[in-house]
């Protein structure tokens, strides 16, 4: 369990970020909180060349609330923001989601940008990230650009990301105040990669749920307002229609189940906290 | 030097060639250790029953289990020789893997040993009493058909070895976290060509816990040793979480069929018992000992006088089995403990009354069971008394019944268990036929050995030889030794790491069969009360007193009659160094004393087949509440309340950690952990994201009693106490689980998504309503999806990357 030979370098600027990595970007990754990448390298799973680590990049390290939303920047750890003190006014839903990332010791390392950028099919931050279609920045050596969501993770561990770009920041918008907000998720024991999560949004005239664990990416379905026993047809149609893969912890038929319960767990929760 | 293993990646093959070159081409890299060196300069180690197998320390001409290891590069560091690991490039035959032991005792599997002709190595029959003619008379025979799965107590640190071959002397000095048995030094030694005093083995004060596990580095120790001759230079080797999971060791998998003969109020006439134990790929030294070390308790707490047994040894293409906590505890106990509660049902009758009606009664100790057990003390009734009363049973009976009102999925379990320790290494030559044991020659016994020590200061040293990996035996022994003389507990030290050269010890040395409260605590206090009475004997002779009115207290000496007429205990301890004037006549130095303790009724097996398989035999009941989540099936323990007799208790504090340590990893066991292969072979358990071991968060503070009836046989009337729980808990946990969704087949560990499928009812067809409002963004890649299981994970995501750098 020792990684391959490598060399390090700690840049402080995000301009010379993008310089190192692009002198030989096919072999560079960046390192952040390093939760999934360490593992990864101690594990002989990938042979770079090259870490660029960013975190003593200090202008990556804010957390900015503007009218319109939340941004995070790239070393921004999951515990710093949930520690961010207006943090369940400003986006409730990360505040419901954070708490089921890893555990307290994982947070304290691992990033919000790192856990987007790495595109775990069962991650919450990407499931948020998702369901609020957010944006993320990403920073190469001759440009900026701006990428939605919903175009950004294009399937498991994979994204819109250049092998010569960096990811400098995230951006949740806001929701209205008004809306019910709910968020759960099942996995053997606490703080483990879940079997699924289930987020909700419920509006004054729709309710869209965003589910992990069952498909490569995090899926969003968008309902109307529908009646207790109607939501528990659409969740059977939702669970038929993402089907779920069955292997040696779960079968797939379980994994349907859980997101007709859970599913009708959560989407209960969120009724019960929207304010139309 | 430092060592990195080549590791098989299959379960069954041949090996054809092995190519080293590319490997020794990398700067570093001084030499890599094949299975031709191996044959050329050991042994196979030798094995528990007579039968025709080789078991190298390093896979030799064909593999047998996934992680097997087949080379050893040796480097400058550790770095380079995982570098270089990658570099040796071995070709295999594949051969057909059997994975469980149904396909391993069919006649046409695939054969792991050749020679053996067949994947039984070992089969014994075993008849006590008249099991025919109970069974003739019974009102009714219950049957239970179980399995025990493969686990591990995973400790935090690993497998550590350092070997220095000397050419001079041709001897190996090694430093390893080895925890015993002390038995497996001649098993090394012989393995090396060696005698045995040119195996030099050195166990640290320290190490980070063990449970059985690190019995195994033996294996280790060996091929480290051999590397280190290789390159004629001392070499190092750390074991890595990943090689620990895959092919450390596991407990003992099992599958049994227990029937029982008995009358209408389920009183246990007759037992018949069969019982088939998993052992992996090889028979590693001490197995088949997990077969036997429950022979003298083979009816629990119970009974019984007629009992028959079958017992087969079976080998499987997975990592050689080896000691555990409760090591054959849980596996035999989860097939009686079911049995009495199905019984239960069958009968309809409590579980609680069944087992009542069927225990040993009081005033019986010590007892002698069918198979040979003496059973030394216990008051079982007192027992489950105090659990009912104090543990408040009829409170969450209560409980039960307002759940259940509720459409809540709620059951209660029991479980009482015999927990033997001290264990006699006699018994594992049970396997063996009187006729094969008569040729051996007995084997018996189970010596411990301490010393206790002055300095001229006359502070004390004690050493003992239970090679603690975290329990506190240094504890208990400066607190036991301090309460002998009277003096401050800082004033001691314990040595408890182990030198074969220097300290005094025996093949029973070693931190397992719990035997440290019974054997060595015990040994420790004969030890210092010997130097105590020398020390009174002095003090009364320079005090010019009787030796009756010498009082030691608070690090004074004084006389009873005259408590000015004094001396500090420092000034008397020291004075055998001082002034040996001091000392009466013909009596030894007050310096040193060692002492060897066994005990009588550790003989060997009979030409019955009976064995007293341990010193001496604590008992539990536990019982337990689960509520099952009707969303996930998850097992939610809602109490648990485990009530221990284990003799005098030396340390309470220590007591209950033991307690609720073999407790927690019992959860894990019941719920949680378990080395799972794929038919192919394929192992699907290698880290800690695959083998899930609880967490404080998944396991519930267990409500801990005691009740104390001191064994007659240990010194200070204490038993071993640290794997009651691994035994009564997966079985408690079990009937709970039975009780509560009111079905029979239960297998451990109870994930949610099995236990959801024992109760989940017909799935709900789609009705496709199309209920969404828009579908136009939802680009689900399904497709993709499908290669997705957690088995390809890793390998998938390394391809995907791959692809990406």
């Amino acid at each position: 369990m020792k990684p391959p030979y490598l060399s390090y370098v700690s840049p402080k600027t995000l301009d010379e970020a993008a310089f190192l990595l692009d002198q030989d970007c096919e072999n560079s990754k960046i390192l952040a909180g390093g939760q999934s990448l360490v593992t990864m390298l101690n594990m002989r799973l990938i042979h770079p060349k090259i870490l660029v680590d960013i975190k003593n990049i200090k202008a990556l390290n804010s957390i900015n609330a503007t009218d319109e939303g939340l941004l995070i920047g790239a070393s921004v750890t999951q515990q710093e923001l949930l520690e961010y003190k207006e943090l369940s006014i400003v986006s409730p839903l990360l505040y419901k989601a954070l708490p089921w990332v890893g555990h307290y010791q994982t947070r304290t390392k691992g990033t919000i940008c790192g856990s987007i950028a790495h595109a775990d099919p069962s991650s919450e931050i990407p499931l948020c990230f998702a369901l609020l279609n957010g944006k993320i920045k990403l920073k190469s050596l001759k440009s900026t650009r701006e990428v939605r969501a919903d175009e950004f993770q294009t399937g498991m561990l994979s994204t819109a990301c250049k092998s010569n770009e960096i990811i400098e920041s995230v951006f949740f918008p806001h929701l209205d105040s008004k809306v019910g907000i709910a968020f759960n998720e099942f996995s053997f024991r606490k703080g483990d990669f879940s079997l699924l999560s289930v987020a909700v949004i419920y509006r004054e005239n729709s309710i869209t749920v965003g589910i992990t664990g069952m498909t490569d990416k995090p899926d969003i379905t968008v309902f109307p307002i529908l009646s207790d026993d109607k939501i528990e047809d659409a969740l059977n149609d939702l669970a038929w229609n993402l089907k779920g893969i069955g292997d040696h912890i779960a079968s797939a038929r379980y994994k349907r189940d859980l997101l007709r319960k859970i599913g009708k767990l959560t989407i209960g929760e969120a009724k019960k906290c929207q304010k139309f | 030097m430092h060592a990195s293993f080549v590791r098989s990646p299959y379960s069954h093959a041949k090996i054809l060639k092995i190519n080293i070159s590319e490997a020794l081409k990398l700067d570093g890299v001084e030499a890599v250790l094949t299975g031709e060196d191996v044959i050329k300069w050991s042994e196979p180690f030798v094995v528990g029953v007579k039968q025709p197998m080789e078991h190298w320390c390093l896979g030799v001409k064909k593999v047998r289990y996934v992680g097997e290891p087949v080379a050893i590069v040796i480097a400058r560091d550790r770095y380079i020789a995982e570098d270089a690991t990658e570099l040796v490039n071995v070709e295999y035959d594949l051969l057909p893997p059997v994975m469980n032991i149904e396909s391993s005792i069919k006649s046409n599997a695939p054969i792991l040993h050749e020679k053996v002709k067949s994947n039984i190595v070992s089969e014994r029959n075993f008849n006590y009493g008249n099991v025919e003619k109970a069974f003739s008379l019974a009102n009714n025979i219950v049957e239970i058909d179980v399995e025990y799965p493969r686990n591990s107590c995973t400790p935090i640190e690993c497998f550590n070895v350092i070997s220095e071959y000397s050419d001079e002397n041709k001897s190996y000095n090694v430093l390893s976290n080895f925890q015993g048995p002390m038995a497996l030094h001649p098993v090394m030694a012989m393995a090396l060509k060696i005698p045995g005093n040119k195996l030099r083995l050195r166990a640290p004060q320290n190490s980070g816990g063990s449970f059985g596990v690190k019995q195994a580095v033996f294996y280790y120790i060996v091929s480290i040793s051999l590397a280190s001759k290789k390159v004629g230079r001392p070499v190092k080797w750390v074991e890595d979480r990943l090689e620990h999971l895959i092919a450390a060791t596991s407990a003992t998998g099992r599958k049994s069929k227990i029937s029982a003969a008995i009358t209408k109020d389920g009183l246990l006439l007759g037992l018949k018992i069969i019982q088939y134990d998993d052992c992996g790929a090889y028979l590693r030294a001490p197995e088949p000992a997990s077969l036997y070390r429950m022979h003298g308790n083979l009816s629990g707490a119970y009974s019984v006088k007629n009992i028959s047994l079958k017992n087969y040894v079976v080998l499987t293409n997975k990592t050689p089995s080896g000691l555990n906590r409760g090591f054959g505890g849980p596996q035999l106990y989860f097939g009686l403990e079911r049995l009495m509660h199905k019984i239960s049902k069958v009968l309809n009758k409590p579980h609680l009354q069944i087992i009542k009606t069927n225990l040993l009664p009081q005033n019986s100790f010590p007892y002698k069971t069918p198979s040979g057990g003496i059973l030394d003390s216990g008051n079982y009734q007192k027992a489950i008394q105090k659990a009912e009363k104090d543990g408040g049973l009829e409170e969450l009976e209560k409980r039960r019944r307002g759940k259940r009102k509720v459409g809540k999925l709620y059951g209660i379990g029991f479980a009482a268990v015999v927990e033997p320790s001290i264990s006699n290494m006699g018994y594992i030559s049970t396997v063996l036929s009187h006729e094969e044991r008569l040729k051996a020659g007995p084997k018996n016994g189970a010596y411990a050995c301490a010393t206790v020590s002055i300095d001229p200061l006359g502070s004390i040293s004690v050493t003992i030889d239970s090679l603690p990996q975290g329990q506190g035996h240094q504890t208990v022994v400066q607190q036991l030794v301090a309460s002998v003389f009277s003096i401050d507990p800082k004033n001691i030290t314990v040595s408890s790491d182990l030198d074969t050269h220097k300290d005094g010890w025996s093949i029973a040395a070693g931190n397992y069969s719990s035997r440290f409260g019974g054997a060595v605590a015990g040994t420790v206090y004969l030890a210092a009360q010997k130097l105590f009475l020398k020390l009174k004997t002095i003090a009364a002779k320079n005090m010019n007193i009787n030796v009756e009115d010498v009082i030691f207290q608070n690090d004074l000496v004084f006389s009873k009659n005259n408590p000015d007429n004094k001396i500090t205990f420092s000034r008397l301890a020291g004075s055998s160094h001082w002034s040996p004037d001091t000392i009466p006549d013909a009596m030894a130095p007050p310096l040193r004393e060692t002492l060897y303790w066994t005990m009588p009724q550790h003989k060997a097996p009979n030409e019955k087949d009976e064995i007293n398989s341990s010193g001496s035999y604590g008992f539990i009941f536990d019982y337990c509440g689960v509520e099952i989540d009707q969303n996930t099936g998850k097992v939610i323990i809602d109490k648990y309340v485990t009530t221990h007799d284990a003799g005098t208790l030396l340390h309470p504090e220590i007591v209950n950690g033991q307690i609720q340590g073999a407790f927690a990893q019992a959860v894990g066991a019941s719920l949680y952990e378990e080395f799972k292969y794929a038919d192919n072979g394929e192992f699907l358990s290698g880290t800690f994201a695959d083998y899930l071991v609880p967490t404080a968060n998944e396991i519930p503070e267990a409500c801990i009693l005691h009740i104390s009836t001191p064994s007659p046989f240990t010194p200070l009337g204490s038993k071993g106490v640290g794997e009651g729980n691994s035994m009564s808990t997966p079985v408690c946990i079990a009937n709970a689980i039975s009780d509560a969704i009111e079905q029979d087949k239960i297998t451990l560990p109870m994930t949610p998504p099995k236990l959801w499928g024992l109760i989940s009812k017909k799935e709900d067809l789609p009705k496709n309503l199309n209920l969404e409002i828009t579908d136009e963004k939802k680009k689900i890649s399904v497709e993709l999806y499908q290669n997705y299981t957690n088995k390809k994970f890793w390998k998938y995501i390394k391809n995907k990357l791959r692809n990406i750098v």
